[in-house]
């Protein structure tokens, strides 16, 4: 151990390193090293290992948001498709026939339409295929006013959806979505939101 | 804790140091491990209130020292005494040679504590009249005269012990 370079005298010196040459007993070292408490290594482990299962939740619920489609995503994409001159594969059909026809397909088919909607003649349907998911397209001619589109998604496929209709606009159309039963609805008009939410 | 510094680099750093100051004041080997334990229980308990590293040392120096005095369940005031004007007697190189470091913690533990103390500190590690200044709460000027005197009277007693 080297000596401080305040020993001016050489007797102190060596009565220093005589002092430093005395060592504690073995057992003394190990004895203080189990008074440690926590070290904030061990509270980090000791944290990291209780949180891990709750961080993996975490990850897997942003890995989960990260994948829900955007319902805005949705209504752009439907618009688009509903502006151009797509065909229905069926002809007007009771809403009964039509359901059998898009179960047959794999698509949503047990749901309800609402009253003021199901009122109303079915123009005929056809089934769409959206980022992975499997949706239904009917449309319905409105006496006196144009054509609506409901589009209808399995329930949980728009995590932004609620039981309460939400209203957007794009130019001259206007949509409606809301979730109900087991789906997520999207009404697509091309005509005034408050037309629209007449038919729920 | 203070941050940076974990607790086994702290006992690491400064138990044997401790121990022999603990030694000197206690003269039993026992009782100065269980001086530095308490020392360092007090720590384990209390040392993330040291928000000052640098603290540390001069922290469990004085802790020790306090559980020590504690421990003799009597208080010890001393008077400040004048700087002692007499020639230091040297150990002859032949004497020095005789001695081991238990000897003379021996001579250490047989100087009066005022005296055992800070000589004590002295020959320790980077103990300066400051840091023992700070750590037995004595003036400065206190610590020279009182570290004066104990060279004395320990060389005389490492003489004597060395001469039988």
């Amino acid at each position: 151990m080297p000596l401080p370079s305040n020993y001016d005298d050489p007797t102190d010196a060596a009565l220093a390193r005589l002092v430093r040459d005395v060592n504690p007993p073995t057992r003394l070292r190990r004895e203080l090293l189990l008074l440690a408490p926590r070290s904030s290594r061990t509270i980090f482990a000791f944290w990291l290992t209780a949180l891990a299962p709750l961080a993996a939740v975490v990850v897997i619920w942003f890995s989960m948001e990260a994948r829900q489609p955007s319902l805005e995503k949705a209504q752009a994409d439907l618009l688009a498709f509903l502006n151009t001159d797509f065909e229905l594969s069926t002809e007007p059909k009771p809403i009964d026939q039509l359901r059998t026809w898009l179960d047959a397909r794999g698509a949503p088919a047990d749901f309800e339409i609402p009253k003021e909607l199901a009122a109303h003649l079915p123009e005929g349907c056809r089934v769409i295929e959206w980022q992975g998911h499997t949706a239904s397209l009917i449309c319905f001619y409105i006496e006196g006013g144009p054509t609506v589109h409901l589009v209808v998604f399995n329930a949980g496929t728009f995590r932004q959806m609620s039981s309460s209709p939400q209203i957007a606009s794009n130019g001259a159309w206007a949509v409606v979505m809301w979730k109900a039963g087991n789906s997520d609805f999207l009404l697509f008009g091309e005509t005034d939101s408050k037309n629209l939410l007449r038919l729920l | 804790m203070p941050e940076a510094v974990t607790f086994e680099e702290i006992v690491e750093a400064h138990y044997q140091n401790l121990f022999r100051f603990a030694l000197s004041l206690s003269q039993k080997e026992n009782d100065a491990c269980d001086l530095v334990q308490q020392t360092f229980a007090i720590f384990a308990q209390k040392g993330h209130q040291l928000r000052d590293s640098s603290k540390v040392k001069s922290w469990l120096f004085t802790t020790l020292r306090r559980e020590f005095l504690a421990s003799r369940r009597k208080a010890e005031r001393f008077a400040d005494e004048p700087p002692d004007e007499a020639t230091t007697p040297d150990l002859s190189e032949e004497r020095l040679a005789t001695l081991d470091g238990e000897t003379v913690i021996r001579a250490l533990g047989e100087l009066p504590l005022e005296y055992r103390e800070p000589l004590t500190l002295f020959y320790l590690d980077e103990h300066t009249y400051q840091d023992i200044s700070n750590h037995l709460n004595i003036p400065i000027g206190t610590v020279m005269s009182r570290l004066s005197r104990a060279k004395v009277k320990l060389r005389a007693l490492l003489q004597n012990a060395t001469a039988k």
